[in-house]
């Protein structure tokens, strides 16, 4: 009996089990395992500074730190940099501009004239050159201003060690010294409208920001749109376009995540050019390749081989085939590639009384243009081919002085020559050359160089600087032109070295000839100091450099009747690197000629 | 508070003697049900199997219905644990990735990149305001100015709770389930955690998903396997119920028909149906019950053949008995006309042939016993009377052998439903084995009456009875020594008859005796006819004896034996 009422006990018990049994309410922390160890930063965590205030113990060095101070991370960052160098009084005098915050970019055409009596206060003057200004996603514009003198005075606070300044100028200063030390040289690529080749676009990143922040800041930069120098022969990127995500910091695979309205019909090959442009503004590594995800769709995958022929200048070579003209030929020079090969092109009968001549070489076709004597004119040959021979065609008119001829990248075999002051443009297949229409520029063209994605072009016009961005359509027209504030005046000619920086040669401050290696914008000069005599530059031809390789461009020029070829092996071109020629020395050379003149790369 | 204490405490006195009252009321029902409820178990079989079935059942599927409920949560709560770890660790790495640009915590950037990330993980086509869908937080417990961040925007802190945050910011993956509410009701959570590494130091991801379609399955699962369970454990009690009483109904009319069989329904047989062991039951069972028939009426048979054969033969006998007899008076008359030794002769022949009429006598009545034919002509009667009739009748006796009768009765008349003929046989035999037996010395006869019986003894302080004769007095014919001459010239049957008459009274005889004491017989009579006797008025054993032997020789016949029931005493 006793057995019954333990088994009905038995049975509540189940039947209580069964119903509290389910998902319980809360259980305890159940640990699954042990996960790796955060990694370390790479490099200094905060990058590069400008120095700060205590750095300086005189005023000169203080002033020359004070025009860096507003390097760095931009807006607010730069904003409290500068105003640590104001006396704390006269701080709210640096205000915070609305939208954004934009620095002038100075060049001091002098050391900072520093008067005052004692250590109290000093009075700085500064005489300077605008450069443009920076704005923040790193495009520097063109100056929007013409103030070549700025005032500001230095002293010492009471209760405060070390310098500052007690009335600062009213706007944010940097100098060209603060830009080209504590800013990265950064290109972001645009399409141009046809969609064939990519525009590159120069931008400062500012060396504050950490390496691993570096490409995010520049897919943020890309994504804001192109500078006002190239904007009217580009596209921009969809509106609304935005990153979806950071840009990790990764080794091997670039993975970058936009927003819908990047793409939005979500085609692949709409994407291809995306990712050809992506890729080559933030990681010019085409051995890897990008994972672009478009919110919303499954990421997709570009090896970076595929993404090469978006940008021709890819194929800029390392040692390209030079040539020079002697005694009315175009030779090759020895020193070159290929140099045991006769001159592509040119027959012998084209190949006399050539005066200065351009080749180009698209795949199996060779272009050539030259510029021949005839009589006391200058005609202008063009004619392209095979590598063995073809036809050539003598353009209508002569004229006075001819310049340089260069070819244009791109389709149609367009090639541009400033001859009289002006511009001309000639087509393989066109027999009438035709005027390039400069907007805001005097007739007195003296020299052009045309930058390797065939939308640009630099131009010498009455001894000063310009860009031109090219639009190329049945013809090339100028869309947009920008002077570059160079030191250099008087400047003779100019060519490209890469993609964003040109050689020019002209006068320095000094009235000494030199060649300076400027930006396309032209804050930053490089100034070699390399004398080149007292001689004007008569003739300067360049060959840019890759993007993608490690070398410099090259340059040759001449001056003084001689021909320098600046990195070759002895500097001037002498007799024996000349393909072809007698040792003989030619009757209207200087001793010292070795008889080349207008050497010119193979573009 | 007005009221007088005393009138409280007594309300309350009150209402606890009323509780206690109504306790003790609930004990007495309880264990009355309970009393009824063993009754039951230990009468009715089905009740028992019935009751073990739904018990061992109801434990059986109660054991099986834990087992699915359990495993069936389990492993909803294994595929949840299973996604949610899936989805955290591609978080996990998404994250870091995304925290892969900052190198140190105060990076201006860090907090949009947080925001971003909780954005980005917590789905794409998501609602960040959704309440009820799975909440990302991503936290920084070791950098207190990092804030922290979800989507949707709840407060994380509470959600997470310090102990799984503890563990995930020592470097453990860990999970744990958390019900809170987040304004849409109380949901339960399965929150995981992991540490992200980012390159200044780590920072904590957390998924918090919701287990309500988990939640509702396994309490769905769980209610439908309670009630198929307990619908089950109901089927299979109604189904023992049912099959038991296929097995016992057949058993219950088993025993009523041997129940009937044996009050003497000879023929009563069982319905023999099918071929299985209750069939074989039934067929042995009336292949019993017609033997048992044959053979009761065959030995009735027997036993009415032979009363009958005694029965004619005593009537027989009588015939020529009484010519014999008439002879034998008239020779007795005329014995002084004979010579001495033939009127000697015809004394004996008289004083003979007067014994074989009174044996013939007690034969026949004895055969009249055996037959069934006895028949009891009760009355109302006084008992004082007869007593003293029988003792004047044997007076003759008792002056002759000297013995003193000494007679104990009620002044008041004993009234009793009896034969009168019968119990004044009774009392004539009983006295005069007394007075026989009774050594010379007095015999002493007592009346005695209650409210159900009378009684009387007959006491004599004669030889008495030796151990185990008491019972052996009643049988027919014994005698205790045979050598003894009777005086009276008994038959050897008067005992017997007067048993027989006791019992068709419905009372008893009985008999003690110790050697050398005497004995003593007591009759007991019932005062309305055919009740059952409990007990006697008198005492069987005498007060007066030297010797103790309770229940000494008591011939207690059975109450009210069965009419049909003959048997040999």
């Amino acid at each position: 009996m006793t057995r019954r009422p333990l088994a009905v006990f038995a049975a509540a018990v189940m039947v209580a089990a069964v119903a509290a049994c389910g998902i319980p309410d809360q259980t305890d922390v159940a640990v699954d395992g042990q996960r790796p160890a955060p990694g370390l930063a790479s490099g200094p965590q905060f990058g590069q500074r400008p120095p700060t205030r205590m750095a300086a113990q005189d005023t000169e060095t203080f002033v020359e730190n004070f025009l860096k101070a507003a390097a760095g991370e931009t807006g607010h960052a730069a904003v409290n940099q500068v105003r640590d160098f104001v006396a704390p009084k006269a701080r709210d005098r640096v205000k915070e501009q609305k939208p954004e915050v934009t620095l002038r970019v100075i060049r001091l055409l002098e050391r900072p004239r520093i008067t005052g009596a004692g250590a109290e206060a000093d009075e700085v003057r500064l005489r300077v050159q605008q450069l443009g200004v920076l704005k923040p996603n790193g495009a520097l514009e063109p100056p929007d201003t013409r103030e070549t003198e700025y005032t500001f005075t230095v002293g010492s606070v009471e209760g405060e060690a070390g310098k500052f300044v007690l009335v600062p100028p009213p706007v944010l200063l940097l100098s060209e010294d603060g830009l080209s030390t504590l800013y990265l040289q950064q290109a972001v690529y645009f399409w141009d409208l046809e969609q064939r080749v990519l525009v590159p676009d120069l931008r400062y990143l500012p060396l504050a920001v950490p390496r691993e922040r570096r490409r995010n800041e520049l897919l943020d930069a890309l994504l804001s749109g192109p500078s006002s120098a190239i904007e009217k022969i580009v596209q921009a990127l969809p509106a609304g376009t935005k990153s979806a995500r950071n840009v990790p910091d990764t080794n091997d695979v670039l993975k970058i995540s936009l927003t819908a309205d990047a793409a939005p019909a979500g085609d692949a090959r709409q994407l291809e050019p995306l990712a050809a442009q992506l890729m080559w503004s933030l990681w010019p590594d085409f051995g890897k390749s990008l994972e672009l995800t478009i919110e919303g769709q499954a990421p997709r995958t570009f090896r970076g081989v595929e993404l090469l022929a978006a940008n021709p200048a890819h194929e800029l070579a390392q040692t390209p085939e030079r040539f020079c003209v002697y005694q009315g030929q175009v030779r090759r020079l020895t020193s070159s590639t290929r140099a045991d090969e006769p001159v592509p092109l040119l027959t012998p009968a084209v190949n006399r009384n050539v005066v200065s001549a351009a080749l180009r070489r698209d795949g199996d076709v060779t272009s050539a243009a030259l510029v021949v004597r005839h009589g006391q004119a200058r005609r202008i040959v063009i004619g392209s081919g095979p590598a063995q021979g073809g036809t050539f065609q003598t353009l209508a008119g002569a004229f006075g002085t001819v310049g340089r001829p260069v070819w244009l990248k791109g389709p149609g075999n367009v090639g541009l020559v400033p001859a009289d002051g002006r511009l001309l443009q000639f087509q393989v297949g066109s027999p009438a050359l035709t005027e390039v229409n400069l907007p805001g520029l005097p007739d007195r063209v003296t020299a052009v160089g045309a930058a390797p994605d065939g939308h640009r072009i630099v131009l010498v016009v009455a001894g000063r600087l310009y860009v031109a961005a090219l639009s190329r359509g049945e013809a090339a027209e100028v869309q947009s032109v920008r002077e570059l504030p160079t030191s250099l005046n008087r400047l003779t000619s100019a060519d490209w070295t890469t993609e964003n920086s040109v050689v020019a040669a002209g006068l320095n401050p000094e009235r000494r000839p030199v060649l300076y290696d400027i930006t396309v914008d032209g804050a930053i000069e490089i100034r070699p100091t390399r004398d080149l005599g007292t001689a004007d530059v008569t003739h300067l031809a360049a060959y840019p450099a890759s993007p993608l390789g490690s070398t410099g461009g090259y340059r040759m020029y001449v001056a003084n009747g001689i021909a320098y070829d600046q990195l070759g092996p002895g500097e001037e071109i002498r007799a024996d690197e000349i393909a072809g020629a007698t040792t003989g020395a030619s009757p209207t050379a200087s001793p010292r000629s070795s008889g080349a003149t207008a050497p010119f790369f193979l573009s | 508070m007005t009221r007088p204490p005393t009138a409280a405490s007594a309300l309350a006195a009150r209402a606890r003697a009323v509780t206690r009252a109504r306790w003790l009321a609930a004990l007495h029902r309880s264990s009355v049900l309970a009393a009824g409820l063993h009754r039951t178990w230990r009468r009715s079989l089905q009740v028992r199997v019935v009751t073990i079935t739904l018990v061992a059942s109801s434990l059986l599927v109660g054991g099986f219905a834990y087992l699915v409920a359990t495993q069936s949560s389990n492993i909803l709560l294994a595929k949840a644990e299973t996604d949610a770890r899936r989805r955290l660790q591609s978080g996990r790495d998404s994250a870091a990735e995304q925290m892969s640009i900052h190198s140190h915590p105060r990076d201006p950037l860090l907090p949009s990149t947080f925001q971003r990330t909780v954005l980005n993980l917590a789905g794409v086509g998501g609602d960040p305001g959704e309440v009820g869908g799975t909440v990302v937080a991503l936290t920084a417990a070791n950098f207190p100015n990092i804030n922290t961040e979800t989507s949707p925007r709840v407060d994380a802190r509470r959600l997470i709770g310090d102990e799984l945050a503890r563990s995930v910011a020592a470097g453990n993956q860990a999970h744990q389930i958390r019900t809170f509410d987040l304004g849409a009701g109380r949901v339960k959570y399965l929150v995981y955690g992991s540490p992200v590494p980012t390159k200044f130091g780590q920072v904590e991801l957390y998924y918090l998903t919701p287990l309500t379609t988990q939640d509702d399955a396994a309490n769905q699962i769980r209610s439908m396997v309670l009630v198929t369970g307990l619908a089950l454990v109901v089927l299979l009690g109604v189904v023992s119920a049912l099959v038991t009483r296929m097995v016992v109904t057949p058993v219950r009319v088993a025993a009523r028909t041997a129940q009937r069989l044996s009050a003497g329904l000879l023929d009563q047989r069982m319905v023999v149906d099918g071929e299985d062991d209750l069939a074989l039951l039934a067929a042995s069972f009336n292949q019993m019950a017609t033997n048992l028939q044959r053979q009761i009426v065959r030995l009735e048979e027997m036993s009415r053949l032979q009363r009958r054969f005694t029965s004619d033969v005593s009537h027989e006998l009588r015939t020529p008995l009484t010519t014999v007899r008439m002879a034998a008076d008239l020779i007795f008359s005329e014995r002084e006309e004979f010579s001495p030794a033939v009127a000697r002769s015809a004394e004996l022949l008289q004083a003979e042939l007067d014994r074989f009429e009174s044996l013939l006598t007690d034969l026949l009545e004895i055969s009249r016993f055996d037959a069934g034919f006895a028949m009891l002509d009760a009355e109302p009667t006084d008992l004082v009377p007869v007593v003293r009739r029988t003792v004047d009748r044997l007076d003759s006796l008792a002056r002759r052998l000297g013995v003193e009768v000494e007679v104990n009765v009620p002044d008041t008349p004993v009234i009793a439903e009896v034969d009168p003929r019968r119990v004044e046989r009774i009392l004539r035999n009983l006295l005069g084995n007394a007075i026989e037996h009774g050594e010379h010395r007095p015999v002493e006869i007592t009346l005695g009456m209650d409210e159900a019986a009378v009684a009387v003894t007959v006491r004599d302080h004669g030889v008495g009875l030796k151990s185990g004769e008491e019972k052996l007095v009643f049988n027919r014919f014994w005698r205790s020594d045979p050598s003894r001459a009777r005086q009276t010239g008994g038959t050897g049957l008067g005992l017997s008859i007067s048993v027989e008459d006791a019992r068709l009274h419905g009372g008893w005889l009985e008999a003690w005796g110790a050697p050398g004491d005497g004995a003593q017989f007591r009759l007991t009579l019932p005062v309305r006819a055919g009740d059952r006797l409990t007990s006697s008025p008198l005492r069987l054993v005498p007060a007066d004896t030297t010797a103790g032997a309770p229940f000494a020789g008591e011939h207690r016949p059975d109450p009210a034996p069965p009419v049909a029931a003959g048997g040999t005493r």
